[in-house]
């Protein structure tokens, strides 16, 4: 069941939208429904999606939301979907108060959505995208059958997470190699590219300076990938692609040899839906930190909460932001205070940093009052990566006490073993890379030059779990229709799993 | 918005049963499970639901980051350890999903699986027989189950509470609301019923994994012949060179050792049929479980199989349990299979006899012929 808003909630959501407004929060127009638990398991199943296709994995979702939510394990006070009008559920057993702080919540989560930088390509009217591509999904079910349609989708979900992580990063880099054929010097040698730096009119990322163009390499920047050693480019010059590529699912749509055009068009529906949901899962901590705090701060601050509303809100507070250190609700709350607190009062900079005497580090304020300002400048132009790199600082670390843990192989109990910032932070983002998925890449499609797919993983101090690998190879063996090969590290040791005919052979290199 | 997800659980519910019937074999030779009930809950990791991907493996020695005081080197969480350990890897490995079903359900998809028929009752079989029992009252009835006394309490109640009643001039008029009916039920009751005992040899000579294979036989069977026959009932023999009838309990749980004599079970059986069954009313199934390894000629057996045993039997399923065993002696390790004479023996006697269609027989080498076996037994519908 689900409902549009009553007459007492209508008038609470405007009363809120004005508030939002008030914060400088930026958001487009957003309807609510109130549904019931079972309701909000089924959307939430779906991600949001009443109108997504049908696949049974939305029904072993629903099965594991049900049981969680159902036993009292966790709890969903909303869903909010990225659209333009934004759609929100909320769950209508909350109490009016948890009802007001969900609303703000949602106006910050919509904020956010418009103007973060990873959202900035995304499809704002999914909803009808969705309901495209089910009508798609649904047509071609009719034609080739149900069975054959399942399985194909089940092969291309085990590597739906395989496109490129900074999709503006690299229509960037297309224009650039229209740029360079027209380089008169041939394969964009250096003194080109900086000419064509110089020249051109696209838009730094994260609103770096026009100046600093020359000096960073902007796609390590925002992917947080080095750029790769020459000698390791050198002498593959006839490996397909010539540079690795990152979009598999691009590269398996494009090249796959007889695929028929339904095939192509549900793997273009599954890359497409990847894509969408992809800021979501590189944006977590900061997303959520950034609805807790203004939901914190229009409730409190500006008096949202009703007066005898006020512990039922304390109580519903400590609940979202308990737990742990990973906790994005938790952690991205504090860091945005933090980031308030320094801005407010200097403490950033040369003169700060480089200060020795801790009394006097301790009452810096120079009134600078810049906090909100720099806030919103952050949600516009990171993502968790940097955004925990850039403002999880020493002192923060060290202000919440975080360390790392290992474990100890002798009496089998996990103890501190540093409590180093910078392996803190590295833990973090660590997790964080990539939203969290290893990094994989095309890397020869005409592998043995008899047209088996390369594979490669991008070594981060992780190796992969060797059944899954194994699994999702002979998945994209049978979207392929040709070996495929993996080149990754399993137990220290650099190997190629080669996946034909449904055996894994392991050859080290 | 209509909802694809009812459709979309269904499905997944589908696929998750389809998984569990491929991997029936090995849930079949699990050993928790033996001895549970048919309505309780047992959790079965269902693999390869999840989607596979490329992710991260398990990397044991990281213990995350935490928060809070401490020095280098203070402790922070006890690794999980030994069985619990074990059981999380296991959890985590290729994507298993957790399933709860009821033990009898488990039993409905085996014989899904093993394509056993559903027996219909028939004849004198019939377990049930449906009758009407006179067991409450209601409002509303005919007109020839009217409870006259019970009528006129409720009137005089009636009267009483209104004060209409004056104990001076009794006189009680009866409504419309006052009206009680006898109502009935209906009533299973047995008419003819069905018993199956389970004869396991515990001799010195089968080893724990004959009982253990033994027992998952009979385990599987009286689960899956109790989802189909309401009101069935069990009894259990345990025997070496004596025998004795045993609970439920002792039966799956029981070591002992000592010589064999069959032909003590079979007394003990017959005993049992004496005292409680009567073989005109009930259907008597037997199953045996031995390594084959008897004491004697078989003579003693066949005379009580003879002398009335198969004549109260529907059916006896022999089972022979035959796993190489492993002999050192001086001269070095020798493996030798030993089979058990018994089930050729028994063969050649009943295919002999008068008995012929009452016998089915099944020879175990390993865990792997446990559903074979099962399906031999219950697969005739007899």
């Amino acid at each position: 069941m689900y409902w549009h808003l009553p007459p007492n909630m209508a008038k609470m959501k405007d009363e809120i939208e004005e508030a939002a407004k008030g914060c400088g929060l930026d958001f487009y127009p957003t309807g609510f429904y109130v549904v019931d638990l079972d309701t909000m398991n089924e959307v939430c199943a779906n991600t949001g999606f009443p109108t997504r296709y049908s696949h049974w994995r939305f029904g072993m979702e629903y099965e594991r939301t049900r049981k969680e939510t159902g036993y009292g394990f966790s709890r969903l006070y909303e869903l909010v979907i990225n659209n333009d009008p934004a759609v929100a559920y909320l769950l209508h057993y909350n109490s009016i108060t948890q009802q007001r702080m969900v609303m703000a919540h949602v106006f910050a989560h919509v904020d956010f959505f418009k103007n973060n930088a990873c959202f900035r390509h995304t499809d704002r009217s999914m909803v009808y995208t969705m309901e495209n591509h089910r009508r798609l999904i649904e047509k071609y079910i009719d034609e080739i059958g149900f069975e054959e349609v399942e399985q194909f989708i089940d092969n291309c979900l085990s590597i739906e997470y395989l496109i490129e992580d900074t999709p503006y990063i690299q229509k960037q880099k297309q224009e650039e190699k229209k740029k360079e054929k027209n380089c008169k010097c041939g394969s964009g040698c250096k003194g080109c590219k900086q000419e064509k730096g110089k020249s051109s009119s696209e838009k730094l990322p994260f609103g770096l300076p026009e100046y600093m163009r020359d000096f960073v390499d902007i796609e390590a920047l925002v992917s947080g990938r080095r750029s790769e050693p020459e000698e390791e480019k050198a002498g593959l010059e006839d490996r397909f692609p010539k540079n690795p590529e990152r979009d598999v699912l691009k590269f398996l749509i494009d090249n796959t040899d007889g695929m028929s055009q339904w095939k192509k068009d549900i793997l273009s529906i599954i890359r497409e839906e990847s894509y969408y949901f992809l800021p979501q899962r590189q944006t977590k901590i900061m997303n959520e930190g950034w609805a807790t705090f203004w939901h914190d701060y229009m409730m409190t601050e500006m008096g949202l909460a009703e007066p005898n509303g006020l512990i039922d809100y304390a109580k519903t507070m400590a609940g979202v932001i308990g737990g742990g250190g990973m906790n994005p609700y938790k952690l991205g709350f504090l860091l945005y205070h933090d980031i308030k607190e320094r801005w407010d009062k200097g403490r950033y900079g040369k003169e700060y940093e480089e200060e020795k005497d801790a009394l006097k580090k301790m009452d810096w304020d120079t009134k600078e009052g810049n906090g909100f300002k720099k806030m919103f400048a952050v949600r516009e132009a990171y993502n968790d990566v940097q955004f925990i790199q850039d403002f999880m600082t020493d002192e923060f670390i060290q202000k919440m006490k975080f360390f790392t843990s290992k474990l100890d192989h002798d009496d089998s109990w996990y103890k501190i073993s540093s409590r180093d910032p910078q392996e803190v932070r590295n833990w973090f983002i660590g997790q964080l890379i990539n939203g969290g998925q290893p990094v994989i890449e095309v890397f020869d499609g005409n592998f043995e030059n008899s047209k088996e797919l390369l594979l490669r993983h991008v070594y981060y101090g992780q190796e992969l779990d060797n059944a899954y690998r194994n699994r999702t190879l002979a998945r994209i063996y049978s979207v392929w229709g040709r070996p495929v090969h993996i080149a990754t590290i399993a137990d220290g040791q650099p190997i190629i799993a080669s996946y034909d005919q449904g055996q894994v052979q392991i050859t080290k290199w | 918005m209509v909802s694809n997800i009812p459709k979309d659980a269904e499905r997944f519910n589908k696929i998750v049963r389809g998984n569990i019937r491929k991997d029936l074999k090995d849930l079949i030779a699990k050993d928790d499970l033996i001895g549970r009930r048919g309505k309780d809950k047992v959790v079965i990791p269902v693999p390869h639901i999840n989607l596979p991907r490329f992710k991260y493996g398990n990397n044991e020695d990281d213990g995350g980051v935490g928060q809070g005081e401490g020095d280098i080197g203070d402790k922070v969480r006890p690794a999980d350890q030994g069985e619990e350990g074990e059981g999380q890897k296991a959890g985590e490995e290729a994507g298993e999903h957790m399933l709860e079903l009821t033990v009898e359900e488990l039993a409905l998809i085996l014989g899904e699986e093993l394509k056993l028929p559903r027996i219909e009752p028939r004849g004198k079989r019939t377990i049930y027989q449906q009758f009407d029992h006179y067991s409450g009252l209601r409002r509303k009835g005919p007109r020839s189950l009217l409870r006259l006394k019970r009528t006129f309490c409720e009137a005089l109640k009636r009267q009483i509470a209104s004060g209409e009643y004056n104990p001076e001039d009794p006189s009680i008029s009866i409504e419309k609301d006052d009206m009680r009916y006898r109502s009935w039920k209906t009533k299973d009751i047995p008419e003819s019923s069905a018993v199956v005992m389970y004869l396991m040899d515990v001799s010195g000579s089968m080893s724990d994994r004959h009982k253990s294979i033994a027992r998952k036989i009979a385990f599987w069977s009286d689960v899956w012949l109790r989802s189909h026959y309401k009101g069935l009932e069990t009894r259990y023999i345990i025997h070496d060179s004596v025998a004795a009838e045993v609970d439920e309990e002792t039966f799956y749980k029981t070591t002992t050792s000592g010589g064999t004599k069959i032909v003590s079970g079979y007394i003990e059986a017959q005993k049992i049929i004496k005292r409680s069954y009567d073989p005109s009313d009930w259907n008597i199934y037997l199953f045996q479980f031995s390594d084959g390894d008897n004491w004697g000629n078989n003579e003693d057996e066949f005379t009580v199989l003879k002398g009335g045993l198969m004549d109260a039997l529907n059916l006896l399923c022999y089972a022979q349990i035959d796993i190489p065993w492993f002999y050192s002696s001086r001269y070095g390790t020798k493996s030798e299979e030993v089979m058990g004479s018994y089930l050729g023996e028994l063969e050649k006697f009943i295919n002999e006899s008068k008995y012929k269609d009452k016998l089915l027989t099944s020879r175990l080498q390993d865990e792997e012929d446990i559903l074979p076996a099962i399906k031999t037994f219950l697969g005739t519908g007899k």
